[in-house]
């Protein structure tokens, strides 16, 4: 803290002077001193929200490393799933995959990773991804009828959406758009 | 506290950046953890309203009531987007006054109101994120947008319930982020090839302003053309394999995307990439699979007329700024697709060779220079101090000849480091202090500052004495180095002005030679830091062999003594890190094996041999912790 000049009374005039002049520039030294001290506060504000803003960060991108990791094995689930279904259920292979697609299924649940959409499912676009559009006279409208490549959700974050077909019932328009603008929705 | 951000308003994607601590700007991620949000809102059946990604998941179940491209139409008259509105899915008509109307559901929006909901997801999302509220916006529009498209764009902030603090363009906020405006005067072309627009601008800066001289572009060229080329080449090269085309079916095509978009990405760090799709599709005979590889080359070749048609508006903007390629100072890159070689290729090609500045995020820096904008007009940039660092390390000199950096190279000052060091040898009264400025690992090849000598240490064994060393670098780069004798308090220091006044050209310089150098400077310190070690070890176990005298049986204590005297020798010698190794490995087993030997007396002579081989990597135990070098001896 910057002090006030001390005054002793009875003083020269030269001493007068110069505390004229200090008294003058007392206000602005004030000023002065406490942007500063604004500024520092700031600085070190700065840096403690900087410290935990890290660190949350830090959480964030451990977390989705991890997620990323899991993603690209899905697509290796995703093969042995589609292999299974095109194998014919006596067939030795396919016994062997099946094991392996539960041990992949054991893995995954373990990591907490839950499969999402089952046909007959409504379709949810927070869950699912339509990747087409399929008219059915049984099926309820916007359920799922297909899954194409299923999902997978991690605690609250969806680490990729399932991929549905999804059933219409027939309308007598029959107007579902064109297939030039799917395109250019889903490019 | 409200916060302030910048938001780039794309066409296909949206992004969202604010202010963080000390003035910079980052990128906010959405609700689902996403850096980018598409800009696409969608009106559900069941009359609920879906936003971003969650919207384009339905957008081919409900085609004619998912809007996107709204960019597109926003602040236009229903004369002007003919062509566009035939390409959209969705219905667009005319609304009053001549004025553009998107028909959903029976019911019609302006397409400020659609983008107006992407806006308060981004401001809802960040809010979330930053913990504050967020009330104010700059928003970013193309250069080449009219007074009714910045207008509109305005009042599609309002209508998000946002105070939109100024409308700017895209290419100047790119020069923001990259802090062009702090330049002198300068011509600056940015490259802006995004998801499915590409947009050249032509800028000048200078002196806080910057003014768009010209622009050019291509409304309908985008990363998304690249992805279709590979789609369509994988599709062609499967049906001549197998006689199915994939594009018929749905599935397959979404996959085929997917794949054509990460191989996409992969070929701008590699030069080939494999594409897996097994069991894409099945027929009679059972299922099929998509197992193919894409070359860098075969890309290019898919793409080439691509990229040519970004050619022509690059030369258009050069030609009506009335400039010429080498008259650009600066080039910036927008857009994920300027990750492309070839697309780099390009703008290195039309721009006189210049090397395009691509540090910030391409998919972000158009937000980031809106979020540095929005901290400039609400006065938080003002209050930032532009911090300074350290252009080169800073140490001293120690025992062998090496340089023992104290505060490293990029260190944000005001900085103060202390270390606390001792002597080399018995009874050493002196220290020199040499202050270093330099990346090398040899004192010897960097640049010597000062060079003061601490007096008055009290006479005792080497590494006994704690001299405290204290680097203390002000915000104006005055270095002041003391050094303190802990015990007698004797103190020495120097004040040295001299430390980043380098130019940059001579602190590069430097930095490249340690580069250059690296390999044979770690070799030289390996070798130094070793012998320097076995120096130590050679020491201790010459006073562990004086204390146990006769307590030792004699053939351990011949052995010992011989070791010694060979680690002198190879000390003497420079020895290199093949003899200097062993040594030290040797040493540490005698050390451990004397006490016992010498406690064991002479009847239990048989000690460990001290002949192991090893690499001496652990460190002397018993050494006092607080000797961090040792200061060479005068």
């Amino acid at each position: 803290m910057p002090s006030s000049p001390v005054s002793d009374g009875g003083s020269e005039p030269a001493v007068d002077e110069a505390e004229r002049v200090a008294d003058e520039a007392a206000p602005e030294i004030e000023a002065e001193l406490a942007r500063v001290e604004d500024r520092y506060k700031r600085a070190l504000a700065d840096l403690d929200n900087y410290r935990k803003r890290s660190a949350r960060e830090v959480e964030r991108r451990v977390a989705e490393r991890n997620e990323q990791v899991v993603k690209d094995w899905l697509e290796a689930v995703d093969s042995v799933e589609r292999a299974l279904q095109t194998q014919g259920p006596t067939n030795e292979i396919a016994a062997g995959l099946r094991a392996v697609m539960e041990q992949m299924e054991a893995i995954l649940e373990r990591q907490g990773v839950v499969q999402v959409g089952a046909p007959g499912d409504p379709f949810d676009p927070e869950l699912h991804e339509a990747v087409a559009v399929r008219e059915s006279d049984e099926a309820p409208d916007g359920t799922i009828a297909e899954v194409a490549r299923s999902g997978y959700v991690l605690g609250d974050k969806v680490l990729r959406p399932a991929q549905v077909v999804v059933s219409r019932r027939r309308r007598e328009d029959g107007d579902l758009g064109n297939d030039d603008s799917q395109e250019e929705v889903e490019g | 506290m409200a916060k302030a951000v910048g938001i780039d308003l794309g066409t296909t994607n949206s992004v969202v950046a604010a202010t963080v601590e000390g003035g910079q700007a980052e990128v906010v991620p959405n609700a689902e953890g996403s850096r980018v949000t598409p800009s696409v809102v969608a009106f559900t059946e069941e009359g609920e309203r879906l936003v971003g990604q969650v919207a384009k998941r339905q957008a081919i179940l409900n085609p004619e009531a998912t809007v996107y491209s709204a960019k597109r139409f926003i602040g236009r008259r229903w004369g002007e987007v003919d062509e566009e509105a035939k390409i959209v899915s969705y219905k667009v008509v005319k609304g009053e006054n001549d004025a553009v109307r998107f028909e959903v559901r029976g019911k019609q929006y302006a397409p400020e109101e659609i983008s107006a909901q992407v806006l308060r997801k981004l401001a809802d999302d960040a809010a979330k994120y930053l913990g504050e509220k967020v009330t104010e916006a700059v928003i970013t529009v193309p250069a080449y947008f009219n007074d009714s498209q910045r207008q509109a764009t305005k009042d599609a902030g309002r209508i998000a319930g946002l105070d939109v603090l100024r409308i700017i363009n895209e290419p100047t906020a790119a020069a923001l982020a990259y802090g062009l405006d702090k330049k002198g005067s300068e011509s600056v072309l940015v490259f802006d090839l995004g998801g499915g627009t590409f947009d050249v601008s032509l800028l000048d800066v200078g002196d806080g302003v910057i003014e768009v001289r010209a622009t050019n572009g291509d409304g309908h060229l985008g990363g998304d053309d690249f992805d279709k080329r590979i789609v369509d080449w994988l599709a062609e090269e499967f049906r001549n394999d197998q006689g199915i085309d994939l594009r018929q079916d749905p599935q397959a095509l979404q996959r085929l995307y997917e794949a054509a978009e990460r191989a996409k990405v992969e070929l701008s760090s590699t030069t080939t990439t494999q594409i897996n799709l097994p069991f894409v599709t099945a027929d009679a005979a059972g299922p099929k699979h998509l197992n193919t590889s894409l070359t860098r080359a075969k890309f290019e070749q898919l793409s080439e007329d691509l990229i040519e048609r970004c050619r022509g508006p690059v030369e258009q903007a050069l030609a009506d700024a009335k400039l010429s390629a080498d008259d650009i100072d600066e080039v910036i890159l927008v857009g994920g697709s300027t990750r492309i070689p070839k697309v780099q290729e390009l703008v290195r090609r039309l721009t006189g060779g210049k090397e395009p500045n691509q540090t910030v995020n391409p998919d972000e820096v158009v937000a980031i220079g809106a979020a540095l904008q929005a901290g400039v007009l609400k006065g938080e940039v003002e209050d930032v101090v532009l911090l300074d660092v350290t252009p080169l390390s800073l140490g001293l000199e120690t025992m062998g000849g090496v340089m023992t950096k104290v505060i490293e190279r990029n260190t944000t000052i005001p900085a103060r480091r202390t270390e606390v060091f001792s002597t080399a040898e018995d009874n050493q009264t002196a220290v020199d202090i040499v202050v270093l400025q330099g990346e090398r690992e040899l004192a010897a090849d960097n640049r010597q500052l000062a060079k003061f000598r601490l007096e008055g240490i009290r006479p005792a064994p080497r590494g006994e004495p704690q001299v405290e060393v204290t680097f203390d670098i002000d915000a104006n780069g005055i270095l002041n180095v003391s050094a303190r004798d802990k015990e007698t308090g004797a103190e020495q220091k120097v004040t040295i002005t001299e430390t980043t006044n380098l130019d940059t050209s001579e602190v590069e310089r430097m930095i490249k030679e340690a580069e250059e150098h690296a390999s044979e400077d770690k070799q030289r310190r390996e070798e130094i830091d070793a012998r320097n070690e076995l120096d130590s070890l050679a020491h201790q176990a010459g006073r562990l062999v004086e204390e146990l005298g006769e307590q030792l049986p004699v053939n351990q204590k011949a052995q010992a003594e011989q070791l010694i005297a060979d680690a002198r020798g190879a000390i003497a010698e420079q020895a290199n890190l093949d003899r200097v190794r062993p040594l030290i490995s040797d040493l540490q087993q005698i050390l451990q094996a004397l006490p016992s030997a010498a406690a064991a007396g002479h009847t239990a002579g048989n000690g460990n041999g001290a002949s192991g081989e090893g690499d001496g990597e652990a460190a002397g135990e018993g050494d006092d912790e607080v000797v961090d070098a040792e200061f060479t001896r005068e």
